[in-house]
Parts: C-alpha cells; sequence; structure tokens
C-alpha cells in the first residue's frame, strides 16, 4: 500500500512530504493546504516522507504498488 | 508559435543537470574555483533525489595512513577486470580520501571512534567502509549548497541539450508540476543525472531513468562501457529502498538457495558471501538455470548490536524491515527472498566517456558520477564506484566547468534548435489520445530483465530483445501521452530508457567474450588477446556508430597476463552440473 495514511489531525500543512517525495506521489491541496497522494502508483516505500515529517503524521508500509519484472 | 518567444530563458555560468552527490559536489567546487552563477536543477528535489539519498550507509575510501595504495590499486584493477582506465583509477585513489574530509567538515555524519578516527568495517571482498547515517549525507550536502549561494531548481526534467557549433550552450525540459516548458543557457553544462536503472525495485533506481544517458547520446556524445551492465540485489516481494546489501555482506549475512545451500561458496570460495554483486547475480542465475531458486538471506544471527547498528546507519530500509515483520525489536526474525533485480548502468559500466577533467567530446560539456563511464571501475563497484567516484569526478567537473566559464566568450542559443525541441518535448503533452507511459516502461523492463538476458546472455537471445526495443521505440515510445505534468515525466522516463536499453544491447552484441556480469554462453572465455579493448558508441541521428579502442595496458602499472581463460561462471557453472546450452 506504499504511504498509506496521513493523519490530518497532526498535519500541519508544512509541505515538507510534498518537497521530499522524490517520486512526486504527492501534491498539496491548495484549498485545505494538505498533502494529497496523487499517485499511488509511483510510491516506491522509501520512507523519507514519514522520516521527514516533523509531527509524525505519515505512515507507510513496503507494499510494492508498481508491478517489476523480476528476472526469474 | 514563434520561437523567438521564450521570455523566461534561464541563464547561468555553470548549469549542473541532477543534484546528487556528484551534482552538489560539481556545483560547490564551481563556486569555490569562481564562477559566480551556478545552478544545479533536479527532476525531484536536490538532496532527496537519484541513488546518493538512498545510497546504503557505506563509503568505500582508499585511506592513506591506513591503507596500502599498491594494494588497492591492484585488488580495484583484478576485479575490474583490467577495463579500467588506471591513469583515472590513480586520479581517484589520490582524491577520494580528500573528499571524504571535506566532506565531514561539510557537515555530513559519519560513524567515528572516540579519537575522531573513522571506524572502519569490513563490506564486500577486502576493502573497509566508513559508515554514514543514509540520507543524512545529501540533506548535508543541500545545505551546504545553499550556504555557498549556489541556486537551486527543484521539479525540473531537463530533457534535451541544446548545441550550437560543436558546444554545449544549453538545455530544455519542463516543470514536473506546472507542465511549463522551460529554457536555459549556461557558459558551461556537467551533467550527473546519475545512471540508468531501468525503475527496477530499489528506491534510487525508480528514478535514475537515463535521462542524461539519452540526452548526451542525442546530442552526439561519446558513450563507452554500455555493454557492461550491474545487477543489483533485492528482496523479491517488497519493497525496501537502498537496501543496504553491502553492510549485511560485511556483517555476516548467510545466503543459501532453495535446498538450503549456502551456494556461494561454489562461486567464490574465497570471499563467499562477501562476493561481489556480479558474482551474486551470476551465481543466483546459475543455480536458477539448475532449478535451485529462490534464495534468501538469513541474517537471523545477528545480534541485538548488529541489528541496533543497522537501524542506525540504514534508517529507512530497516524501517521496510520492520513493517514487514522481519525486524522485531532488535531481532531479525524471518529469512527474505532475494534476487537479482534488472540490468542496469550504475556505480559502473555505461556512461560519458570523460577525460581527466571530466570533459566529454562535445566542447564546454562534463560529465560526472553514474552518468559517466565510471572510468576508474571497470566492471566492478568494488572501491571505485558509485558515491566515492560520484564525489571524485563531481569535484573535478565543478572545477573545469568553471574555468571553461570564465573563459569562453560571448554565446548565443540556437533559437530555431530550441523550437524544435519545444516541440519533442511538449507533443505527448498535447495529445489527447495515447499509449500509457506506464506500458512502455513495464515492455522495456519485461525485455531486458530476464536472467538470459541481462545476466547469461547469448546472441540470439540478446538479437531478440534488441528487435523488441526497436520495435517499442518505433510503435509504442512516439504514441505515449500525457494526461498531466506528472505523467509528461514518466513518458520521457520511458523514452529515455528505451533509447539505454537498445544502446546496451547493441554493445552487449559486440563484446565477443566474457567479462563482468556480460558473461556470454555463446563465448565463455575471458579473452585478453583480443578483448581488452573498450567498446565506444554514439549516435549521428538514427544511427549508432561504434568503434573499439584498444585498452593502453602497456603504459599501465597493473598488466594482465595475454591468455584466453574460461569464465570463472561458466566452470562453477559446469562444477555444478549444468550444462550450457
Amino acid at each position: 500500500m506504499g504511504i498509506r495514511r496521513i493523519n490530518e489531525a497532526l498535519c500541519t500543512g508544512c509541505g515538507i512530504c510534498v518537497d521530499h517525495c522524490s517520486m512526486d506521489v504527492l501534491r498539496m491541496d491548495d484549498e485545505r493546504n494538505k498533502p494529497l497522494i496523487m499517485y499511488l502508483r509511483d510510491c516506491m516505500s522509501c520512507f523519507m516522507c514519514e522520516r521527514d515529517c516533523p509531527v509524525g503524521a505519515i505512515y507507510v508500509v513496503p507494499t510494492r504498488e508498481r508491478r517489476i519484472p523480476l528476472p526469474w | 508559435m514563434k520561437n523567438d518567444k521564450f521570455e523566461d530563458i534561464i541563464e547561468t555560468e555553470v548549469l549542473i543537470i541532477g543534484g546528487g552527490l556528484a551534482g552538489a559536489y560539481a556545483a560547490i567546487k564551481a563556486k569555490e574555483r569562481g564562477a559566480q552563477k551556478v545552478l544545479i536543477v533536479d527532476k525531484s528535489y536536490v538532496g532527496k533525489s537519484g541513488c546518493s539519498s538512498f545510497a546504503a550507509g557505506v563509503f568505500t575510501s582508499f585511506i592513506p595512513e591506513e591503507d596500502d595504495f599498491d594494494f588497492w590499486f591492484k585488488e580495484i584493477v583484478n576485479h575490474g577486470e583490467y577495463m579500467n582506465d588506471q591513469e583515472w583509477l590513480g586520479l581517484h585513489l589520490s582524491e577520494v580520501y580528500e573528499r571524504v574530509r571535506e566532506m565531514d567538515s561539510f557537515g555530513v555524519k559519519f560513524a567515528k571512534g572516540k579519537r575522531g578516527e573513522f571506524i572502519r568495517t569490513p563490506g564486500r571482498g577486502e576493502f573497509k567502509n566508513i559508515k554514514f547515517y543514509g540520507p543524512q549525507l545529501m540533506e548535508a550536502m543541500r545545505k551546504r549548497c545553499e550556504q555557498n549561494n549556489i541556486k537551486l531548481i527543484d521539479w525540473v526534467m531537463m530533457t534535451d541539450l541544446v548545441i550550437r557549433d560543436g558546444r554545449a550552450v544549453g538545455t530544455v525540459g519542463f516543470h514536473c508540476r506546472s507542465g511549463d516548458f522551460k529554457v536555459f543557457k549556461a557558459k558551461s553544462i556537467v551533467v550527473t543525472t546519475g545512471g540508468c536503472r531501468f525503475k527496477t525495485n530499489l528506491s534510487g533506481h525508480r528514478m535514475t531513468t537515463g535521462d542524461g544517458h539519452a540526452m548526451l547520446l542525442r546530442a552526439g556524445c561519446e558513450m563507452m562501457n554500455l555493454e557492461i551492465n550491474q545487477s543489483n540485489l533485492a528482496a523479491a516481494n517488497f519493497e525496501m529502498s537502498g537496501p543496504g546489501m553491502n553492510m549485511y555482506q560485511g556483517l555476516g549475512a548467510k545466503f543459501v538457495n532453495r535446498k538450503g545451500e549456502e551456494f556461494l561458496s561454489y562461486y567464490d570460495p574465497v570471499y563467499k558471501e562477501r562476493t561481489t554483486l556480479r558474482m551474486f547475480s551470476g551465481a543466483m542465475a546459475v543455480e536458477t538455470a539448475l532449478g535451485n531458486n529462490p534464495f534468501y538471506i538469513d541474517m537471523r544471527h545477528f545480534s541485538s548490536e548488529q541489528v541496533m547498528l543497522l537501524k542506525e546507519v540504514l534508517p529507512l530500509p530497516t524501517k521496510a524491515l520492520e513493517r514487514a515483520g522481519i525486524i522485531i525489536g532488535d531481532k531479525i526474525v524471518k529469512q527474505i527472498e532475494w534476487l537479482p533485480i534488472g540490468p542496469c548502468w550504475g556505480s559502473y559500466g555505461g556512461g560519458a566517456r570523460i577525460n581527466k577533467n571530466c570533459e566529454t567530446n562535445i566542447s564546454g560539456l562534463f560529465v560526472a558520477g553514474d552518468a559517466s563511464a565510471k572510468m576508474a571501475a571497470g566492471t566492478n563497484e568494488m572501491g571505485a564506484g558509485a558515491l566515492p567516484n560520484a564525489a571524485v569526478t563531481g569535484a573535478i567537473a565543478g572545477r573545469y566547468a568553471s574555468e571553461y566559464a570564465s573563459e569562453v566568450g560571448e554565446y548565443q542559443l540556437d533559437m530555431d534548435a530550441v523550437g524544435k525541441l519545444r516541440e519533442e518535448t511538449m507533443a505527448l503533452f498535447n495529445r489527447r489520445k495515447g499509449v500509457d507511459p506506464e506500458h512502455a516502461i513495464l515492455s522495456i523492463q519485461e525485455t531486458i530483465t530476464p536472467y538470459k538476458v541481462a545476466i547469461i546472455k547469448k546472441e540470439d537471445r540478446l538479437k531478440r530483445a534488441l528487435d523488441q526495443i526497436a520495435d517499442i521505440r518505433s510503435t509504442v515510445i512516439p504514441y505515449t501521452y500525457a494526461v498531466d505534468p506528472h505523467h509528461l515525466r514518466l513518458a520521457h522516463e520511458a523514452r529515455n530508457m528505451a533509447l539505454c536499453a537498445e544502446l546496451f544491447l547493441h554493445a552487449a552484441l559486440m563484446r565477443k567474450e566474457s567479462r563482468g556480469i556480460g558473461f556470454r554462453e555463446d563465448f565463455p572465455f575471458r579473452d585478453n588477446v583480443n578483448w581488452l579493448k573498450w567498446i565506444i558508441l554514439k549516435m549521428s541521428g538514427q544511427k549508432v556508430l561504434s568503434k573499439t579502442e584498444d585498452i593502453p595496458v602497456e603504459r599501465y602499472k597493473v598488466r594482465p597476463e595475454s591468455t584466453i581463460t574460461e569464465h570463472p561462471l561458466s566452470l562453477a557453472g559446469k562444477s555444478r552440473g549444468l550444462k550450457w546450452e
């Protein structure tokens, strides 16, 4: 499930997760000032957003979101 | 649309494309050497992008006070199977420790002992590694760039270089969030976009899609070592970012096949579990041909101190291991299915051919890090690959790009060329119907990932794969479309990956011997008589031009015997009972 939950009660809308997601999975909802999980298929469960969230609002699991061919 | 109406041309002296370690280093050194305006542009976020931010906590550095230079030199050449440019290797070893100390002064945290000395632990082979704390390295490098007034532009993906009269004068790209077309003008350009890792299942790999390689190829840059591919390994069934395999190997991880055999001792009796990635992938491929897959990494015997060390040095992958139920508290409780992922030009293998100043054959165009041909490394990541190479070449490229910028005169962008590139870059954005970029990406991966293409190679299979890629390049790529800027990035990544895949297969077919992971079932010999050669490719329009160049071993310190010997994988396969096709 990749990035699984953004706890909006904790989230301050600082936007660090949106900046630090190198796969461009997250975008800011400008009206509500909260991040949106917009492109889940590109989430690679790198845990950077969870690590960098200053209030611990994000929870990630390492489930693969994209089918990737394996060598055998 | 009129070509002379690009109001927002962004001008700089030194333009750096790619915000990993090589890019950050190039920028810092360019500034130190006198350039006033230095700019780094990244398709993601400088300091969080590419492989550097997911690097697995180990940095291999020769330390003059502790290590034997000749031993390191010889060991790296032996592992590189004499494909190393030994002049580059000399340069690498003489500069790498200086870079480590400098990064230390920039605020990069390394594991240190009581007297402030770097703590070194064994990793692959004979080399000891210095340890750092994962993503903190690039965070410190970004901060340093900001302190030095280096301009950073995040979320702009460069698509092409603008060449005028044989000189690189600018680039074009688009903003990955707004979708706006962007034009850059520079006196010198440094490409540090990383390798081409085909979006396989490691974090850094998911975004290093050969963007630099493809743009260099389209600009007519000479590329080298394209037939040499790396094959990293990772967890089969879940995501584990930069997995930290070198650390696990160093701490004594065991690797077993389906039957529970610790099979690596058959393939590398000296280093066994601490063998090279190349031998890992080769051994697993042979074992698979024998029906002995799947494979598992077993770390259940790690002490709680070792597990705590892993958590400290590898904060991201160990989080994945916790969530996957592999680490519970300070114990590792399960084995993990482990396998090679697809081929890549990563910490060694294909990239731009550069001289000792990191210059390419195109004036004003410099390349560093994984986007270069990793001249010092040969066919192995040990000693001179990835991060150490990024730091050393990044610093060199920055210095010389700055000098170049200070010496060149007036320059102008060719606005007709910019106009054409704008059409090419944005065309798929304007389409209302088209092929899903995801389909293109999967088709490329399915063609090159099978182990009988990526690891055990043979002419007929390589040709078939090459035909498939050519087909993808003519019937899929031109018809991809983008519903929004995010998909525009994916579509361009697919386009770049397809070109890289074609060149990889093209080069792999040329090398009619076995060296590195380029094990050829039909040429199972390491042929030092006929193949101590570098293969150099470049493109002219749609045509691939190729040549080989003798490696000047007679000038070199470490010289191979002029013999033809059976490749170790061929011998090991036979001893395991495999009948090669």
